[in-house]
């Protein structure tokens, strides 16, 4: 039975220097060779300095720039922790987000979950909706959203929160992504927030739709995959044609 | 649903239908030792191996000789890989800088990839170093895979032999699997996968900073390589936690598409193989046609069950039907460039085979959407399968279905004309046992085992506090873990928090049981099968080639799997469809 | 229905038949087997023995467990208690039920063994010394090679050949049948049965088993299942039912911390009590089957002795359906024993009146089959009457080997009868000439398979009488239907290719072995076997044996040698060669029978399913409830109503277990797809029905 050992243990090694070592590292020169932009990341820079990677989807919040999806990678778009929530579709958390106590016992937002993302999405992007409760009741001070009251009034026993936004939201626009990277959005969704770019930056919305047309991009072969939009090659796209003044 | 998303699926099976016989006819080849187009290029490695191992390629083994080659390969594997997961400080190619990994997480690592499991309960980008990632896993994704096809065909040559004591060497099919046919294909994949984005590289993290300013660090490394061979070997270990969702390491629906079709490529073209080899090529499709049957129906009920939603994202004003410029449905955990179509395709066909690779997170499935993949591993993975492992897998099923049914033709059950008696029926129930006291038996504990203070297993108190999910979906989550380790899956109801001497220790043991107690009975079945004569066909044979067998066959493997499951499935997937 | 035609087992009413034609057939119910079995059935309970019966032995282990519950509960005065009653009791039925399939089948087999017995008194025997005298010890001391004698109305003292004498014998003990026998010495009619009784003259017999281990022994031990081993088909079968068990086993424990952890998780309803696991349990496991694999068994070995055939091994009878070659002897299988003359062919210039009355001249005298039908052919085609030749100054020429040739010299004419070489010597040499025509003729009648006789009349040749091989009614379709089940049948003859190549054509068979010797026989056995092929013979002489113990069912005529008997695995008592079809089909119809139900008994399973999974979480998923599409009223009657349906299922099933699956001669797939039909979509449907109907009449009684 151990005269099989030796074999073995001298196979082992001799594969992993042949698939460990020699097939990663030719394929490393090769592709540095034939795919250097691709191999290293498809990585976008300007001025020397890496803004980001054209597949790699980043965290935007200003109104001036189109907003992508959820995260859960990290504290979200965190690209050295890739990964989804992980919610089942039916988990309350999902739908209706948790709050939890920070260091210095501040009620503070755990999880946002879908109906708060909900709420955020039409009110920034101007979708009108019908609400149990007046949204006003949920505003801070300075015109913010009150998350956590928000959270918790979706989760209320009694009569909880009952908003409804009277179009049809895009199912990715509140939703995360399962690499908490996805760089792109669906065309829908980026419609949405096609006026609220516009207004922010100060120009026509056609001008937003006629960079949103470019880069709208269709299924691949014309077969593959969705309709999409790449959302920082977007807003790139939008910094240079229309700067922030 | 759309027609689009109908003809993608249209189009994955027709490629894979066509890819079919010439794979199988390469691999028949290949395996067999004879001349092909790589032998020129391939055949002096191949005998510089032989030769620096001390391998006799023209001496075969018993079973016994094969089992014990095969175990005795896989302890060293483990051993090796255990070592460098622990010493990954010590060793080069660690830009990162990353720590050893614990003694349990490092055990899990090493049962999962000698098994082709590839479970993967830590964050790759987080943990490990390039080297541990190129000289480790990718080495092992060959290995794994070539063992998983020379074990198949050791099954197919005791059906294929008569009156014979041997079933071929492991040490020759390993190589030869390697050499002709996972690395070529690997080759021609990575750089592929590289052309469309997939990186391919040794350099440390990136650090970009944001439009908005903020600071991201991106994630590099040697993905292509480990990509193409973690697809074409089933294996399923991803570079990146995230996984074939990671826009590096499938960015775009092509790849995505290659990806799917590197599943089953092996898988499929195997029934080919098996045809051939036993010198009747109706077998081989009647094999094909049930695997494709169980494959469809998984691909629509899954489609189906994603696309619908669920009525609490309804009830939120959520768009589920899809149009032109968005996918609708359920899109938790799913990526905008495959929607909802691609997801559902990708995620049954990862685990119709025991891939294991996601490009959508199916823990956020929908329950029934969920079941589908849960279901598919359950079946023992025989829909196209593992590298080999489908095969066998099938084969096991087979034996099975012809001995319940084929008494009801009145005669001693044969299947290609082997009579299928003790042996065979008491190592098929063998592996079927296996199977199911894995996954019930972990699970089941796991589910009500609470953990002391101070314990080393685990946080103190219920192992279940590690469910990112409660009530139904809770115990998916836990059923899916195991499941997925003992089908050597990998895949994950990724919610749960599985880092945790606990849960690494039972889900590599998992791995294990999974893989090697399976296997051992069917290499004894191929034994055995070897030694008898063939019976010749008559009419007062059971036809194993139409469709009345292929519906038998697919009966039997649902229903069996239905049985032993049913229970535990009807607290997890079934309820929690029916309460949403 | 001519008696060997085989669709006899076609329909419900021949099957029937089929049966009955056994000469040991007995009512499937017989009261005072019945009233056995009962008590069987309870002493059957013992574990020491239900162990080997897994599926059983675990629904008996439930019960206990159950009893243990009920007693705890009759104590503690829990609520509930009448439905835990009404499990408790169904659980011990189950296992009841399948202890009654088991000894009602074994009850047939005693009952057999039974009568036997009471025929198997000590008898003397009178032992023969070296001098000639003899001495009379008791028939147990009789050891191997010795001899006895046995004068007319002595009981045969044990098995032997005969070596001395011919005696007729009454075999009925062993037969069943009344008519006595003949027994002499040499050729294949010298084998004697302990017990059976000499009726005229005396016999010397050579004694060739020992006490304990005659024919009589080994029947009742056979009957009696003392010796029944599992088959092999049986064993596998065992271990996949055993297998099931256990899986079923992880599934119900194991459903208990599933069901912990979702009560616990939703905070409502009750972990499943022990009793309903163990329902669950009861219920899924394979109890149909393996409450009736060995009643099947038992009563498939019960089936061929009532064709009056002994089976040496359970094993031999499942190897029947398993052949793929059948051997079969021309003579007296295919074709009726004796070839008969079907015409006359005249020379040229002879009447046919002259040559019917040659012919039937030439054989007044000839007391075979063959010459006897000569004249019957005169007479009925001619209106010759037979001749009472005694009027005549008649000389009868018999048959010789030499002359080749029988015949008369009668008023002067010399009337010969014989083979064409020998009478046209014979002619020839009175200077007569052979007809060139009769010559095509002779060799038009080989040609076709029979046998030309030519009759000449002094110098003269009178003409051809066409000898045939009468074939079987109702053979050929036999055969078709033999080919569609995959079996090849192959005939054995002594005659000439020729001969034999038109009697297989007429008869149907797939291929022939002609001039056939011993050796032949068994070197087409052994050519057969090495390609993987089961062979089935027939064969009776002591040179049959090496073929016999070759073949992998062979089956002996009683009438034959000791030495055949004792190389065959089958003894068919009535010496029916044509048996051998029955035998296999009754071989397939065992198999057919264990797979039929195991298929069955796994398709129950889903229903179970569906009444059983939503009661027991009723509490705590009320969401559940939509699984239970029958629309069980309870909780509690739906897990009953399942519990009652598997029971009852078993006892339901006994008739067709002891009866088996009727067999149809088709091919293996139509038969697989009829099966398939029946018990295992049949299988999948027909609990649905049965469990509702069991919940509405336990609402009506107001049990549940």
């Amino acid at each position: 039975m151990w005269d099989q050992m030796l074999p073995g243990l001298r196979l082992k090694i001799f594969m992993t220097v042949l698939l460990g070592v020699i097939y990663p590292l030719a394929m490393t020169g090769i592709s540095q060779l034939l795919f250097p932009k691709q191999a290293n990341g498809s990585l976008i820079a300007s001025g020397g300095k890496v803004t980001g990677s054209e597949l790699i989807g980043q965290a935007f919040s200003k109104p001036e720039y189109f907003h992508p999806r959820p995260s859960s990678a990290g504290s979200g778009y965190d690209a050295a922790a890739s990964g989804g929530s992980n919610l089942g579709p039916t988990s309350a958390k999902l739908v209706r987000g948790t709050t939890k106590m920070d260091d210095k016992k501040n009620e503070v937002v755990d999880f946002d979950g879908v109906s708060l993302r909900i709420v955020h999405y039409s009110l920034e992007n101007g979708i009108s909706y019908e609400s149990s409760v007046p949204m006003a009741q949920f505003k801070n001070p300075d015109g913010s959203l009150d998350d956590v009251r928000l959270i918790k009034a979706f989760n209320a026993e009694k009569s909880p929160l009952v908003f409804t936004p009277k179009a049809p939201i895009p199912a990715d626009a509140v939703t995360a992504s399962a690499s908490g990277l996805d760089p792109h959005i669906s065309p829908d969704s980026a419609k949405a927030q096609v006026s609220r770019v516009a207004s922010a930056r100060g120009i026509q919305v056609e001008q937003v739709n006629r960079l949103l047309g470019q880069f709208t991009e269709g299924p691949d072969l014309g077969l593959l995959g969705e309709s999409r939009v790449n959302v920082l090659r977007l807003n790139l796209a939008l910094d240079h044609a229309f700067p922030v003044k | 649903m759309t027609l689009n998303g109908w003809l993608q699926i249209a189009l994955f099976f027709g490629l894979i239908l066509a890819c079919t016989k010439p794979m199988g006819l390469f691999m028949t080849t290949v395996m067999e030792g004879r001349k092909n187009w790589l032998t020129r290029a391939l055949s002096p490695l191949e005998r510089f191996l032989y030769r620096i191992c001390g391998i006799d390629s023209t001496v075969e083994q018993r079973w016994t000789q094969y089992a014990v080659s095969l175990l005795m390969f896989s302890l060293v594997s483990a051993l090796l890989l255990y070592l460098m997961q622990r010493m990954q400080q010590m060793l080069p190619f660690n830009p990162q800088h990353f720590g050893a990994m614990t003694p349990d997480l490092s055990f899990n690592n090493a049962a999962s990839f000698v098994t082709n499991t590839n479970w993967q309960a830590y964050t790759p980008e987080a943990t490990m170093s390039y080297l541990v990632q190129m000289t480790g896993l990718t080495m092992h994704n060959f290995a794994s895979a070539a063992a998983g096809l020379g074990i198949a065909l050791a099954l197919v040559r005791g059906f294929a032999r008569q009156s014979a004591d041997t079933i071929g060497n492991f040490w020759v099919d390993l190589i030869r699997a390697t050499l002709y046919i996972l690395l070529p294909l690997s080759i021609v994949g990575a750089l592929f996968l590289c052309s469309q984005g997939v990186i391919q590289n040794l350099h440390p993290y990136t650090v970009a900073t944001t439009l908005e300013g903020a600071k991201q660090t991106i994630g590099q490394g040697p993905v292509a390589s480990q990509e193409a061979i973690k697809m074409i070997g089933t294996n399923g270990g991803g570079f990146f936690n995230a996984n074939s969702a990671h826009p590096f390491e499938n960015p775009t629906p092509l790849t995505n598409f290659v990806e799917m079709f590197f599943i089953f490529l092996i898988p499929a073209g195997l029934t080919y193989t098996f045809g051939k080899m036993i010198r009747d090529m109706r077998q081989g499709w009647a094999l094909f046609a049930a695997m494709s049957v169980l494959f469809l129906a998984g691909v629509v009920t899954a489609y189906h069950f994603e696309q619908s939603g669920t009525p609490l994202l309804a009830r939120n004003g959520i768009e589920l039907a899809a149009t032109d410029a968005q996918s609708g449905g359920n899109m938790e955990g799913k990526e905008t460039r495959f929607g909802i179509a691609n997801s559902a395709l990708f995620a049954t066909a990862t685990t119709d085979a025991s891939c294991g690779a996601v490009n959508a997170m199916h823990d956020s499935f929908t329950p029934l959407g969920g079941l589908v993949p849960l279901f598919n591993i359950e079946l023992g993975e025989v829909v196209f399968g593992g590298v080999g492992a489908g095969l066998y897998g099938m084969l096991m099923f087979a034996i099975l279905a012809v001995f319940i049914a084929g008494l009801m033709v009145g005669r001693t059950p044969e299947y290609l004309g082997k009579k299928i008696e003790q042996k065979e029926v008491k190592m098929a129930m063998l592996a079927l046992l296996v199977l199911a006291s894995s996954i019930l038996l972990f699970s089941g504990t796991t589910s009500v085992i609470q953990f002391a203070k101070n314990s080393y297993w685990n946080a103190p108190g219920p192992a279940i506090a590690s469910l990112t999910n409660s009530g139904p979906h809770g115990l998916s989550e836990i059923l899916y873990a195991y499941t997925s380790a003992t089908g050597n899956n990998g895949s994950a109801f990724a919610g749960l928090n599985a880092n945790t001497p606990w849960f690494n220790i039972t889900i590599g043991l998992a791995a294990l049981v999974g893989r090697f107690l399976m296997i051992i009975p069917l290499l004894a079945v191929a034994g055995s099968l070897a030694k008898k004569r063939q019976v010749p066909v008559s009419a007062g044979t059971f036809p194993t080639h139409g469709p009345l067998f292929v519906s038998l066959l697919v009966g039997v493997v649902v229903i069996v799997g239905a049985l032993t499951f049913f229970p535990a499935l009807s607290l997890g997937p079934i309820v929690e469809h029916l309460l949403m | 229905m001519p008696t060997l035609v085989a669709p006899e087992i076609e329909t419900p009413a021949a099957d029937a038949q089929f049966l009955a034609k056994g000469k040991r057939a007995r009512k499937l119910f017989d009261a005072a087997i019945v009233r056995r079995a009962l008590t069987d059935s309870f002493v059957k309970l013992n574990p020491a023995t239900l162990y080997k019966n897994p599926v059983m032995f675990v629904v008996e282990v439930g019960a206990a467990v159950t009893t243990i519950l009920l007693i705890r509960d009759a104590v503690q005065k829990t609520s509930g208690f009448g439905f835990d009653l009404q499990i408790w009791l169904w659980l011990w039925f189950t296992v009841l039920f399948a202890n009654f399939a088991e000894a009602m089948a074994e009850g047939r087999g005693k009952a057999q063994a039974d009568n036997l017995r009471k025929t198997k008194t000590e008898s003397m025997a009178r032992r023969l010394l070296s001098g000639g005298a003899t001495e009379t010890v008791p028939a147990s001391m009789l050891r191997k090679n010795d001899i006895v004698l046995c004068n007319a109305g002595e009981t045969i003292p044990g098995d032997g050949d005969v070596v001395e004498g011919i005696a007729s014998v009454d075999e009925s003990v062993i037969t069943g049948e009344s008519a006595p026998v003949i027994r002499e010495s040499g050729g294949d009619r010298s084998g004697v049965t302990g017990g059976t009784k000499v009726l005229s003259d005396w016999v010397k017999i050579k004694i060739v088993s020992n006490p304990g281990e005659t024919f009589l022994d080994r029947m009742i031990a056979l009957v009696e299942g003392a010796q029944r081993q599992k088959t092999p088909n049986e064993i596998a079968l065992n271990i996949m039912i055993a297998g099931l068990t256990l899986i079923f086993l992880l599934a119900v424990v194991t459903l208990a911390p599933f069901a912990s952890y979702s009560v616990t998780s939703v905070g409502s309803g009750y972990m499943p009590s022990i009793i309903v696991l163990v329902s669950l349990l009861v219920c899924l496991i394979p109890t149909t089957i393996g409450g009736l694999l060995s009643a099947i068994g038992i009563a498939g070995m019960d089936r061929v002795m009532q064709h009056n055939v002994l089976a040496m091994s359970g094993k031999a009878v499942e190897a029947a359906g398993d052949v793929n070659t059948l051997l079969l002897d021309k003579t007296g299988t295919i074709t009726l024993g004796n070839r008969e003359a079907v015409e006359f062919i005249c020379a040229e210039g002879v009447s046919e009146a002259e040559l019917a009355d040659g012919a039937q001249l030439s054989s007044l005298a000839d007391e075979t089959p063959e010459g006897r039908s000569i004249v019957v052919l005169a007479k009925q085609k001619y209106g010759l009457r037979g001749r009472e030749v005694a009027d005549h100054e008649a000389t009868f020429i018999p048959f010789s080997a030499q002359t080749r040739m029988s015949g008369v010299d009668l008023d002067g004419r010399r009337i010969r009868k014989g083979a064409t070489d020998s009478v046209r010597q014979y002619v020839e040499h009175q200077g007569g000439r052979f007809p060139s025509q009769v010559l095509e003729a002779t060799e038009k009648i080989s040609r076709s398979g029979g046998t030309p006789l030519v009759v000449s009349e002094d110098s003269r040749v009178l003409g051809v009488i066409h000898l045939k091989d009468i074939v079987k009614g109702g053979m050929k379709e036999r055969f078709a239907q033999m080919r569609v089940m995959g079996i090849r049948t192959v005939m054995i003859t002594g005659d000439n290719p020729l001969t034999a190549a038109a009697i297989a054509a007429e008869a149907g068979v797939d291929d022939f072995l002609a001039q056939a010797t011993p050796k032949d026989k068994l070197d087409l056995i052994k050519k057969e076997q090495s390609s993987g092929r089961l062979v089935a013979m027939t064969g009776d002489g002591t040179n049959d044996a090496p073929a016999l113990a070759q073949a992998d069912v062979g089956v002996a005529m009683n009438t034959g040698t000791m030495a055949a008997k004792e190389a065959g695995n089958m003894v068919d008592l009535d010496s029916n060669p044509t048996k051998l079809i029955e035998i296999v089909a009754i071989g397939k119809q065992l198999l057919i029978t264990r797979g039929s139900l195991t298929t069955f008994s796994i398709a129950n399973d889903v229903a179970k399913y569906f009444a059983i999974i939503p009661a027991m979480f009723q509490l705590t998923y009320p969401a559940l409830g939509r699984l239970n599409i029958m629309h069980l009223h309870s909780p509690q009657s739906a897990i009953l109503a399942a519990v009652i349906f598997n029971a009852l299922i078993i006892i339901a099933l006994v008739p067709l277990a002891l009866r088996g699956v009727r067999y149809r001669p088709l091919s293996a797939g139509a038969l697989l797809r009829r099966n398939l039909l029946i018990y295992g979509l049949g299988g999948i449907v027909a609990p649905f029905p049965g469990i509702w109907a069991i919940d509405r009449l336990l609402g009506l009684a107001g049990l549940a």
